[in-house]
């Protein structure tokens, strides 16, 4: 039997070397007439009849490897083909020429003398461009290299990325004629087909990307963790194998990641810097609504907001920015990426509730806020519009020649809505997208962001928006497998109104490589949105898991990609339930997968991969499908019982029953570290007592929201008009909250205030003991009686390593989740 | 669904036959109709060789608004008409003005319990600190499910009100069309003791010379599968009640409702229903043959 399957797998890699120079899987190159001259024999019965040439010169000038673009092109080049024909190219340089002619033919990589004899100009070519041209000797596999820009990245300002346009044709050459794929990093995640023969027709073509960044960050921010430690971290090294970090940059250098242009959008400058540089103008910097609340978070950047309703903030900014170029960017205010091009600014990641901004003095004033802007839901798009415009003219008078770039995000993604904020032509954009690439097929969504767009598009005097910050849609392995292949959707749905140059796909968790297939689909869509992502992954089933369990999983894509269409596309919540016989089918197809692939073969491997998150997946939409909502029944304080707040146990919380814990996101695992949650009622308030016997991370330097925490979420009756919420750390440190649903949904405060809120924690080095007392007055409820029912979510973050994240109710990971919490009653005296 | 009613029925009453007279009760969860629903769900299955009974105490699952719903129902000898029409919930109890439907019954509510000539179940239930305590249960040679009502002997709260109501469907409904006639074509009767009663929109004072209730409906007698399934059958008795009350009107459902006093010391009645379809004139040979059996002694 293995013996077939082995027979059967190298008839199939052999049949590989009959290349489809036009094979739709790959990307739509641009075909030129081709030369007349014989096949190329570059690969004869084994050996190679080709010698590699280059100008070794040409790079001299710069001092790092790295930098070398040409001459990383030849490293790929060696290293690719010995791992299809077993052998090693030899290379020479442009001047040993004689010698490489011992062989039949000469691959001619990067720009030199021996291209521009045969009349290739790379100077011509688009940026990252490259073109493959064979002729009767060899091949020429040259590109717009930033590395012979003697020019190139001169000012410490200028944070260019390299155009490595040679080395993009070199993976083009590899893929279309020695039939190389890259999936995912690590041994296993390419396919290196075993060619004996390989003879290129005359072919001559161009290829060059579309978006001039495409982002790499990703795959080192999921293997290396956010905190860039040096090893990839566990799961990844149990999953893909481990790695040195050469080969996960080569990795990235296959996916054609990179990042030529300066732009970059994002929140900036930090808030706490640019303060630290201006302690006296706090209340310039951050906004104060006329309530008192001020957004200000010395402690992390979330709960920080720039006062964008004052123009002298816009002020201190040019003013900050002045001092940065004046001293080429040593004195920094909290700016990130500025550069001799692009200025970002982006507000903190943050945001103001409607009514501590409504009632503000100059929204008044100017009628900033009106009931069409709200209607639109994006309210504060014309506060915004006036100090963009505001900004972009003083930057553009005190700094000319920079671009100013923005983030519209959260309730400011609209352009202004009065046409008196026209933004000034200095003003670049990368607006959020929420909705894209997840539903792209829906075409009621589809409408709103193209109306969106173009109003963007009238507001900056008919040019593009330059960006867009796109998002994966967290917590759903069913939408997360498919929505990145349809990236390419959206340059298309967009049109003009979206200009080149990048698409920022915030993963929104990291790039999980066991959905490959369609994050591959959507980074090549970046190179070229007519990559035919449908093409690449039917392509790659077969030779990537072998015949049978190709078939399958090929199958379990379909299912999952229509289901994709029927559940999810047509609905707005982020994780719909799938019916269960969909469910049944694909884990089914996955068992099929499985028995067809030999136990300790690459392709098992492979198949561990791929099917990692499934289980998981399945049980949590299986438990979902009969989750019954928890009761929890508290215990009714008599009068003859009493709890003092103060982090120790009275003796009637020995009478009062535990809330079980689960994962909130929907699997069987027990919480490994369960913490002891008893709630107790009388008619003043809830009490609550939760012990944690577990270190906890308590960092005083550190937030609530990194420290170990408990977050209490309640919500008065069974209506989900409001809910409530409450997190203590185990200094004590607290965060109040709250969200009306009804009649109007709006958006969470965090400013409200419960004073009668009482806590007490007891934390030692072994663990920590929260007690706490939340007045039914604070929420604005009556005492409810016996037997009535409320919605209670109570959270543990175990922030402490081992991480752990446990709850009373299946909220899929959104704590928030309302209609999911669990069901508490006031229970009866004596019960 | 019948045909294992049917051999669930065969196999209990065979089993009760070899065991001779003696009562049995087996704790176990109610597996019927919408079982999957309830989140509280325990049952007491009663057997003598008189009759059986599946008594249940239930709670639903919260619904998508978050209610719940507690409720007491007899699945057995038969869930159609008479004490076991499901909607109904034959026996409701309101304490200090709380219902019995907001209750939240937890482990120690519903104990099963056996002694040498009965065997039951008892029902704790606390309605915020005013407890109530019955026992459901058959006893030797009698086919009457018997309830015993008492207070626990410390209460957190005094009960200030208690009453419990009794429901049924006589008999069983018309359907016209399809569609269930609620009102105005039924002839309901009751025999008690000292009297018989003819259906009206008023209620009837019961007193302690009535013993009993016989329900039956003068056209829906038994006799034939579109007649219904015949009388059904509550024995009471007067120690600790202020006042009882039937309603025997021209409707669906009908009722008994008993309020006590709020320092009663023991109530009790008992219920009748057969597995199958008995006409009126038979029952009443049934009764007047085994009146010692179906009345509280």
């Amino acid at each position: 039997m293995k013996k077939i399957l082995c027979g059967a797998l190298g008839a199939l890699l052999l049949n590989m070397t009959a290349y489809d120079v036009r094979n739709p899987a790959l990307n739509p190159v641009e075909f030129q007439m081709p030369p007349r001259h014989q096949n190329l024999e570059l690969v004869k019965d084994g050996r190679l009849n080709f010698a590699i040439v280059f100008d070794a010169n040409a790079e001299k000038h710069l001092r790092h490897p790295k930098q070398k673009g040409i001459r990383s092109a030849v490293d790929t080049l060696v290293r690719e083909i010995e791992k299809t024909t077993g052998q090693k190219p030899e290379v020479f340089d442009v001047s040993e020429l004689e010698k490489a002619k011992k062989y039949p033919y000469r691959l001619l990589v990067g720009e030199s003398a021996l291209t521009k004899q045969l009349g290739i100009d790379v100077s011509k070519l688009p940026r990252e461009g490259f073109v493959v041209r064979t002729f009767s000797g060899g091949a020429v596999i040259a590109g717009d290299d930033s590395s012979l820009d003697r020019a190139f990245n001169k000012s410490p300002l200028d944070h260019a990325g390299a155009r490595t346009g040679t080395l993009w044709g070199v993976y083009d050459f590899l893929e279309r004629f020695f039939g190389c794929r890259y999936y995912y990093p690590g041994e296993y995640g390419s396919l290196h087909p075993q060619l004996k023969e390989l003879s290129v027709a005359a072919v001559a073509y161009t290829d060059s990307p579309h978006f001039r960044n495409r982002s790499p960050e990703w795959i080192y921010w999921t293997l290396y963790d956010w905190n860039r430690e040096k090893r990839i971290v566990k799961k990844w090294r149990d999953l893909i194998g481990d790695m040195e970090q050469e080969d996960v940059r080569r990795f990235a250098e296959s996916w054609r990641l990179a990042k030529t242009s300066p732009f970059w959008a994002g929140h900036n400058p930090r808030p706490e810097k640019l303060l630290a540089a201006y302690p006296d103008k706090k209340e310039t910097i951050f906004y104060r609504a006329p309530n008192g609340n001020q957004y200000y978070n010395g402690k992390q950047h979330i709960g920080n907001y720039f006062d964008v309703t004052k123009l002298e903030f816009a002020d201190l900014l040019v003013d900050s920015l002045k001092k940065y170029y004046a001293s080429n960017g040593k004195e920094n205010d909290g700016w990130e990426c500025v550069n001799n091009t692009y200025i970002p600014f982006g507000q903190c990641d943050s945001e103001v509730p409607l009514p501590d901004m409504i009632s503000n003095p100059v929204v008044k004033k100017e009628n900033l806020i009106t009931q069409e802007n709200i209607r639109r839901g994006s309210s504060y798009s014309d506060i915004y519009g006036r100090f963009y415009q505001y900004l972009g003219n003083r930057l553009k008078k005190e700094l000319p020649g920079k671009k100013l770039v923005l983030l519209p995000y959260s309730n400011y993604t609209h352009a202004p809505l009065n046409p008196k904020w026209t933004l000034p032509d200095n003003i670049e954009l990368r607006v959020c997208v929420s909705d894209f690439p997840a539903w792209t097929r829906n075409k009621e969504i589809v409408a709103k962001w193209r109306k969106n767009m173009n109003e963007w598009y009238r507001a900056l005097g008919g040019r593009p928006v330059v960006s867009l910050w796109l998002y994966n849609v967290p917590g759903n392995p069913f939408a997360r497998a498919i929505a990145p292949q349809l990236i390419a959707d959206v340059p298309k749905i967009l049109g003009k109104t979206l200009g080149d140059v990048e698409l920022f796909f915030d993963q929104y968790g990291g790039l999980e490589f066991y959905y490959y297939y369609a994050n591959y689909a959507g980074v090549r869509s970046m190179w070229n949105p007519d990559f035919n992502a449908d093409a690449a992954i039917a392509e790659h089933w077969e030779p990537f898991y072998g015949k049978e369990a190709g078939a399958h999983l090929k199958q379990f894509h379909k299912v999952l990609f229509d289901s994709y269409m029927k559940y999810f596309v047509p609905q707005k919540e982020r994780n719909p339930l799938y019916p269960i016989p969909v469910i049944n089918e694909l884990e089914s197809l996955l068992k099929k997968a499985e028995a067809s692939i030999p136990p300790d073969s690459i392709e098992m491997k492979r198949f561990r991969i791929f099917a990692f998150p499934w289980k998981k997946a399945f049980e949590s939409q299986r438990n979902r499908h009969a989750y019954a909502r928890p009761i929890y029944g508290a215990h009714q304080l008599l009068s003859t019982e009493k709890i003092t707040v103060d982090g120790r146990q009275d003796e009637v919380w020995n009478r009062v029953k535990t809330m079980p814990l689960l994962d909130p996101r929907g699997s069987n695992k027990k919480p490994e570290y369960p913490s002891d949650i008893k709630l107790a009622w009388d008619k003043n308030g809830i009490y609550g007592l939760v012990v944690s016997p577990y270190p906890p991370l308590a960092d005083e330097d550190k937030s609530i929201w990194n420290n170990s925490n408990v977050e209490i979420l309640v919500s008065p009756g069974t209506k989900k008009e409001d809910y409530f919420h409450y997190a203590v750390d185990p200094f004590n440190n607290r965060h109040f909250g709250t969200k009306q649903l009804v009649p109007v949904d709006k958006p969470y405060n965090r400013y409200w205030k419960s004073p009668g809120f009482r806590s007490a924690v007891n934390t030692t080095e072994n663990g920590w003991t929260l007690e706490f007392f939340i007045p039914y007055e604070d929420l604005k409820v009556k005492s409810p009686r016996a037997y009535d029912t409320w919605m209670v979510n109570i959270v543990i973050n175990k922030n402490s390593q081992p991480k752990e994240y446990s709850s009373t109710a299946m909220t899929l990971g959104n704590n928030h989740n309302l209609p999911m919490f669990g069901l508490l009653r006031f229970l009866g005296k004596g019960e | 669904m019948k045909k294992e009613l049917s051999i669930l029925v065969a196999g209990i009453l065979a089993g009760t036959l070899c065991a001779q007279s003696a009562v049995t009760v087996k704790q176990k969860q109610y597996r019927g109709w919408k079982a999957r629903d309830f989140t509280y769900n325990q049952q007491a299955e009663i057997v003598n060789d008189k009759n059986f009974y599946q008594f249940n105490l239930l709670q639903y699952q919260p619904d998508k608004d978050g209610k719940m719903q507690t409720f007491m129902n007899i699945s057995a000898p038969r869930q159609e008409w008479g004490f076991g029409r499901a909607p109904i919930n034959f026996l409701s109890i309101t304490v200090n003005g709380i219902r019995e439907r907001n209750l939240q019954p937890n482990e120690d509510s519903f104990k099963t319990w056996t002694k040498p000539d009965s065997a039951g179940v008892t029902v704790t239930l606390n309605f915020d600190g005013a407890g109530v305590v019955f026992d459901a249960y058959m006893k030797k040679g009698s086919p009457v499910l018997w309830f015993t009502f008492r207070q626990p002997e410390k209460q957190l709260e005094p009960i200030r009100s208690i009453t419990i109501k009794t429901a049924l469907v006589i008999s069983r409904l018309f359907s016209r069309n399809g569609v269930t006639v609620w009102e105005g074509a039924y002839n309901r009767q009751a025999q008690t003791a000292a009297r018989t009663l003819e259906q009206r929109k008023a209620v009837y004072p019961l007193d302690a010379g009535d013993q009993y209730v016989i329900f039956s409906d003068k056209v829906l007698d038994g006799s034939d599968k579109d007649k219904g399934f015949g009388p059904s059958f509550l024995a009471f008795g007067m120690n600790g009640v202020k006042n009882a009350s039937l309603f025997l009107g021209n409707s669906w459902e009908n009722n008994i409702t008993f309020t006590l006093n709020p320092d009663f010391r023991e109530f009790r009645f008992g219920i009748w229903q057969q597995k199958n379809a008995i006409t009126n004139q038979d029952f009443m040979n049934l009764f007047e043959k085994e009146k010692d059996s179906f009345l509280l002694k």
